[in-house]
């Protein structure tokens, strides 16, 4: 039996820039999906192509950490191919973070998704989702993993992660959520198109579980410990130290206590 | 011919050594920044003669990544 219905997926999806987008790459089993997806970039294929598996066997996160990908969570990849220099795609992972936090918002009758910089979606300082971007010249593969119909994890993974189920008790169609992300992507990225991602950045504060907080960075060789205080233009965390402001581009940001 | 980052980031591959014979196109290394990957190739054919950074550095926008003549 197909685990995921194309049809039902159709109905809710409303995006209409991208063709290819009506018809999914749908897969059971694979090791990533942004590995096929890069594979088809490499074909050639349009802007909108969507990758979706229902189990990844090596799904990653940064630096080739390993990310669980069970049954029950949606795992997918998009390929995009923005026209735009690399300074102003480095927003774009700032873009569809705030994309898929309204996605699951709206996919779960409110929820709120907080984001942790630069792009995992959170809730109760659990992770719920995040997204992993791979860029060759102008091709973009952006992947994404959300937590949703699994009823629990490894008890390592546990303590760090939590599914939309754990949550809310209820069930979400995967097709319905898929069609919804992509919905939000779709318009997220339009409005980034139109001005530069000013309206990502003010969204992107707005759903933040970062600011405010005390936060630790670690960097290669050394950490950077202060308050999370913005970002810049250009996406970056500013962090408030004693010797004064750092700006972060790279590395992992831990939550320290609440504000 | 240099290779050079074309944005600050972590060096999250170095995928070739010196003495390395690469041709165009071909990915020699991956920053990442901003959990965005991006592929850098050797844009000439040639033979490695430098690494000047190694997996887990930092580099800035234009910094030199590997050496290639």
């Amino acid at each position: 039996m197909q685990w995921f219905s194309v049809s039902l997926y159709q109905q809710t999806l409303s995006v209409r820039g991208w063709k290819a987008a009506r018809q999914p790459v749908v897969l059971t089993v694979t090791p990533s999906t942004n590995d096929v997806a890069r594979h088809h970039m490499a074909q050639g294929v349009c802007t909108g192509t969507v990758v979706v598996a229902r189990e990844q066997k090596a799904g990653r996160g940064r630096m080739e950490r390993s990310w669980a990908s069970s049954p029950g969570g949606l795992w997918f990849s998009l390929i995009l191919r923005p026209q735009r220099s690399p300074e102003q795609v480095v927003l774009l992972p700032l873009t569809v973070a705030v994309a898929m936090a309204s996605a699951l918002t709206d996919a779960t009758e409110g929820l709120p998704i907080g984001l942790k910089w630069p792009n995992d979606l959170m809730v109760k300082d659990k992770k719920i989702g995040g997204i992993l971007m791979e860029r060759d010249g102008h091709g973009l593969v952006v992947g994404v993993g959300v937590n949703v119909n699994q009823r629990s994890f490894a008890s390592l993974l546990d303590q760090k992660a939590i599914s939309v189920f754990q949550l809310t008790g209820t069930e979400v169609s995967l097709e319905r959520l898929l069609a919804g992300s992509m919905n939000a992507i779709y318009r997220y990225c339009r409005e980034w198109e139109d001005d530069g991602g000013q309206a990502t950045l003010e969204a992107w504060r707005h759903h933040s579980v970062t600011l405010g907080r005390e936060v630790r960075v670690s960097l290669p060789g050394r950490q950077v410990k202060g308050k999370a205080i913005d970002v810049d233009d250009g996406g970056s965390l500013l962090v408030d130290t004693a010797e004064g402001t750092v700006r972060i581009t790279a590395g992992d940001v831990t939550l320290l206590r609440q504000a | 011919m240099e290779v050079k980052a074309d944005m600050v980031g972590i060096v999250n591959k170095m995928l070739v050594k010196v003495g390395d014979k690469v041709e165009e196109n071909q990915q020699v290394a991956a920053v990442e920044s901003m959990k965005m990957v991006v592929k850098v190739p050797a844009p000439v054919s040639g033979t490695v003669k430098e690494v000047k950074i190694g997996e887990g550095d930092f580099v800035q926008e234009g910094d030199v990544l590997i050496v290639i003549e």
